[in-house]
C-alpha cells in the first residue's frame, strides 16, 4: 500500500493504493491523520486504486473522519468501485462520508 | 529440552528412583511430535523421535554426549505409528550403541506392511515409512497374559517386561506391561487405542507421555485411518482413572507443551464430550484432506469480506452511536468483534496459505489451521449477532457451520422440505428489506439495543431495482429452502453493491426442475461474484440437494430441484 499526496486548488488529495488491511492499517492512519489534523483541513482521499479494503481499514477511515471533524474539517472520499464499493456498500459506509465518483467530484464536495 | 547452548537440560521425575527426562518441544505442527528422553544411570531411552531430520540430530547428538559418560543400551520407544511421531524411529543411534526398539505389536505390524493409511503416511509428501527392525511388540496377541518377555541386551543381560492388566474404572479391565529400569522404577505402558488402534500411553514415576490422546477427537484428526470412537471413550476414560489413581503429576502430550495433571483431567474430559457427540464419521483420507483443502481456500475469501462487511456495519453503527451520545452502547458495538484478534488471524492464515508447499508439508495441516482461525471467527460473529441481530451474521454461521461439519466428517444437517420458489423469492426481497423496528414503550437498555440494531442494518437494495419475475402456477420443490435463501440473498446483496441498477429475479421450469435466475443486464455478474464465492454457492446448495446449475456474466442459477 502506498499513499501518494498532491495539492489542487488548496484541496490536499491523498490516493491510497493497494490493500487496505490490519497489516498497513496502524501506518495509514498515521500518515492520514497527520495531514487532516495539520493546516490541511480539506482533504479528500481518493481510493480509487484501492483493491481492498477490510475492518482494520474502515476502522482508519472512521478514526480520520473523527480526526477531521474535531478541528472542522472538510472530508471527502472518492474513486471507489469494484470489490471496494461492495464493500463500503454492505458495510454501511457509503452514507458516512461525502463522496465523489471522481477525484473532481471529491474536490468538490470538500471546496467551498 | 536443549538450552540455548545447546546442551541437553534434565530434569528429575519424582516418582522414580533418579531418572530424569529431557523434553523436545516444538510450536504444534503436524510436520513432527515432541520427543523425550530418559536417562538413568543404567539406559536411556527415547520415546517418539518424530519425524523432523533436525529434532533426530539434537537427539543423536544428546545420545553422544550422555553415552560418552558411560555405555549403556538405548530403547526407542513409539506411542503409536503415525508418521509425524515414528518416522525417525530407525535412525536414532550413536557409533557402538546398543540400540532396542519397542512398541505396541499393531505399530510394528503397521511400519512392516508400509500401511500409508494406518501410519498416515498417505498425509504427508514424500514421506519414508520407517524400516526398522523392532525387537519387542507390546500387548501382542500372541503372547499369553501375565506372561513376561525378555530381550536380550547382550553380554548375558536379559531386559524383562512383565504384562498384567489393572483394574480400571467401573471395574475395567486395563492391560498394561511394565518394562523394568536399571533404577529398579518400572516405566508401565497402557493400551489406550482410538486415536489409533496400536496407542499407547507410558507411565515413569509420576509423569505420563500422553502421546495424542488430547487431540483425538479434533477437527481434522477425528476420522483418521483406524480411528474409533468407541474405543477413544474407554481410553479417556482410563488414562483419567490412571492420573488419579496412580496420583500423576504431569503429562507430556505428543504436540505442544506439557500440562500439569489437573489440566489434562479438564482437557481429556473435553475430549470425552466432543467424542461422544460424534458418532458416524468420515474417513479422513488424502482425496478428502484435497477438498477440505479447496474448501478451506475458497472460504477464507468468503469469510475476510463477510468479517469485513459484519465489522464494518457494526464500526458504523457505533460512529452513529457516538454521534446520538450513546457513548456506552457505541463502545459495545465497537469492541464487540475482536476486529485486531480476528483479522489478524485471518491475515496469517491468509500468509500461511499463500507461503504452503505441498510439496514438503502436509496438506491436513492447512485444513487446521483454516479450522482454528474459523473457529475464532465464528465465535466473533455469535457476539455481533447477539449485538446487532444481523442476519447476515446467522448467515455467516451457517457457513462456517458446514465447513466444520465437513472436517468433522459430519453428515452436514439440511433440512430438506417441499418449498415454493415464489415464495422464496419474495421472502428474500422482504428479509434484505426488513428494518429492525425500534423497541418503542420497553426498557431504555431495550431502546438503547434496538436503536444499535437500526443502525447496523444496511438496506442492500436501496438503490437497485429488483424485478421479480415469478412462475404461474405450481413453483413447489424439496429443497433446503434456509440454504437456497442464503445463496439468493448473498448474491442480490453482492450484485446491487457492485452498481447494479437493476436485478431481475426469475422462477423457472426447466424440463422437470424449479430454477431460480438471479440476472443483471449490465454484464457485471462474475466481477461481483467472484469464482470462490460462486463455488461456495454450489457447496451450500448440493448440502440441501440442490446445485448451481450455472454461472455467467448475466447471471447465476440455482437449480432448486425437481417440480413437485
Amino acid at each position: 500500500m502506498t499513499v501518494t499526496e498532491k495539492t489542487v486548488r488548496g484541496v490536499t488529495v491523498l490516493s491510497v493504493d493497494g490493500r487496505i488491511d490490519c497489516t498497513v492499517a496502524s501506518a495509514l492512519e498515521q500518515e492520514l491523520s497527520a495531514r487532516v489534523a495539520s493546516q490541511h483541513h480539506r482533504v479528500v482521499i481518493d481510493l480509487s486504486q484501492a483493491v481492498y479494503i477490510s475492518s482494520a481499514g474502515f476502522r482508519v477511515l472512521l478514526r480520520v473522519l473523527q480526526a477531521s471533524s474535531a478541528v472542522r474539517g472538510r472530508l471527502a472520499l472518492c474513486g471507489i468501485s469494484g470489490k471496494v464499493r461492495q464493500l463500503f456498500e454492505l458495510g454501511g459506509f457509503m452514507d458516512l462520508f461525502k463522496m465523489g465518483v471522481s477525484q473532481e467530484e471529491g474536490i468538490a464536495a470538500v471546496d467551498f | 529440552m536443549l538450552s540455548e547452548a545447546g546442551s541437553a537440560q534434565w530434569t528429575l521425575l519424582p516418582g522414580s528412583r533418579g531418572a530424569e527426562l529431557c523434553a523436545f518441544i516444538n510450536k504444534p505442527s503436524l510436520i513432527t511430535s515432541n520427543a523425550f528422553l530418559v536417562r538413568t544411570p543404567f539406559e536411556i531411552i527415547v520415546i517418539d523421535p518424530g519425524a523432523s531430520v533436525e529434532q533426530k540430530d539434537k537427539i543423536n547428538r544428546v545420545l553422544v554426549d550422555v553415552l560418552r559418560e558411560h555405555p549403556r543400551p538405548v530403547f526407542v520407544l513409539l506411542t503409536h505409528c503415525h508418521h509425524d511421531h515414528s518416522c525417525h524411529a530407525g535412525d536414532i543411534g550413536a557409533e557402538g550403541a546398543v540400540i532396542k526398539r519397542i512398541a505396541h505389536a499393531a505399530t510394528i505390524d503397521a511400519l512392516r506392511r508400509r500401511d500409508a493409511a494406518l501410519t498416515v503416511a498417505e498425509l504427508y509428501p514424500n514421506a519414508k515409512i520407517c524400516d526398522a527392525r523392532f525387537d519387542l511388540g507390546l500387548f501382542g496377541n500372541d503372547e499369553a497374559p501375565a506372561c513376561a518377555r525378555s530381550i536380550a541386551l547382550g553380554q548375558g543381560v536379559q531386559l524383562r517386561l512383565r504384562r498384567d492388566a489393572a483394574v480400571g474404572p467401573d471395574g475395567a479391565r486395563v492391560e498394561r506391561q511394565g518394562m523394568q529400569l536399571g533404577t529398579g522404577d518400572e516405566l508401565e505402558f497402557y493400551h489406550t487405542p482410538g486415536h489409533s488402534p496400536d496407542h499407547v500411553v507410558m507411565r515413569l514415576g509420576r509423569h505420563l507421555l500422553v502421546g495424542d490422546l488430547p487431540f483425538a477427537a479434533n477437527p481434522g484428526l477425528a476420522g483418521l485411518a483406524g480411528w474409533s470412537a468407541t474405543a477413544l471413550l474407554r481410553s479417556i476414560e482410563s488414562v483419567t482413572w490412571l492420573i488419579d489413581s496412580i496420583g500423576i503429576e504431569t503429562c507430556h502430550t505428543g504436540h505442544g507443551r506439557s500440562l500439569s495433571a489437573e489440566t489434562m483431567r479438564g482437557v481429556l474430559q473435553r475430549v470425552h464430550g466432543e467424542c461422544s457427540a460424534l458418532g458416524d464419521i468420515e474417513r479422513i483420507d488424502s482425496s478428502r484432506v484435497a477438498m477440505l483443502r479447496e474448501h478451506a481456500l475458497d472460504l477464507l475469501d468468503v469469510a475476510t469480506d463477510l468479517f469485513t462487511v459484519i465489522s464494518g456495519r457494526m464500526l458504523s453503527a457505533a460512529h452513529r452511536l457516538e454521534v446520538l451520545e450513546e457513548t456506552a452502547y457505541a463502545e459495545r458495538f465497537s469492541a464487540a468483534m475482536d476486529v485486531d484478534g480476528v483479522e489478524n488471524a485471518l491475515a496469517d492464515l491468509r500468509t500461511f496459505c499463500a507461503t504452503f508447499r505441498a510439496d514438503v508439508m502436509p496438506e491436513l495441516s492447512a485444513v487446521l489451521k483454516s479450522t482454528q482461525v474459523m473457529q475464532r471467527l465464528e465465535r466473533s460473529l455469535i457476539a455481533a449477532g447477539e449485538l446487532a441481530g444481523a442476519a447476515i451474521a446467522a448467515r455467516a454461521n451457517r457457513l462456517l457451520g458446514d465447513f466444520f461439519n465437513a472436517v468433522r466428517g459430519l453428515q452436514i444437517t439440511s433440512t430438506i422440505e417441499i418449498i415454493d420458489a415464489n415464495e422464496l423469492v419474495l421472502n428474500a426481497i422482504t428479509a434484505l428489506r426488513a428494518r429492525p423496528a425500534p423497541a418503542i414503550g420497553e426498557s431504555e437498555e431495550a431502546f438503547a439495543q434496538s436503536l444499535g440494531r437500526r443502525l447496523a442494518f444496511v438496506d442492500a437494495l436501496r438503490k437497485v431495482k429488483v424485478e421479480p419475475a415469478l412462475l404461474d402456477g405450481p413453483a413447489t420443490t424439496l429443497a433446503d429452502g434456509q440454504r437456497a435463501l442464503d445463496v439468493l440473498m448473498d448474491a442480490v446483496e453482492l450484485i446491487a453493491a457492485f452498481g447494479a441498477d437493476r436485478i431481475d429475479l426469475s422462477v423457472l421450469r426447466n424440463g422437470a426442475f424449479v430454477d431460480l435466475r438471479v440476472a443483471v443486464r449490465d454484464g457485471s455478474l462474475r466481477a461481483a461474484i467472484e469464482d470462490r464465492r460462486v463455488r461456495m454457492y454450489g457447496r451450500m446448495l448440493a448440502v440441501g440437494g440442490s446445485a448451481l446449475a450455472g454461472a455467467d456474466d448475466h447471471g447465476v442459477t440455482l437449480r432448486l430441484g425437481r417440480l413437485q
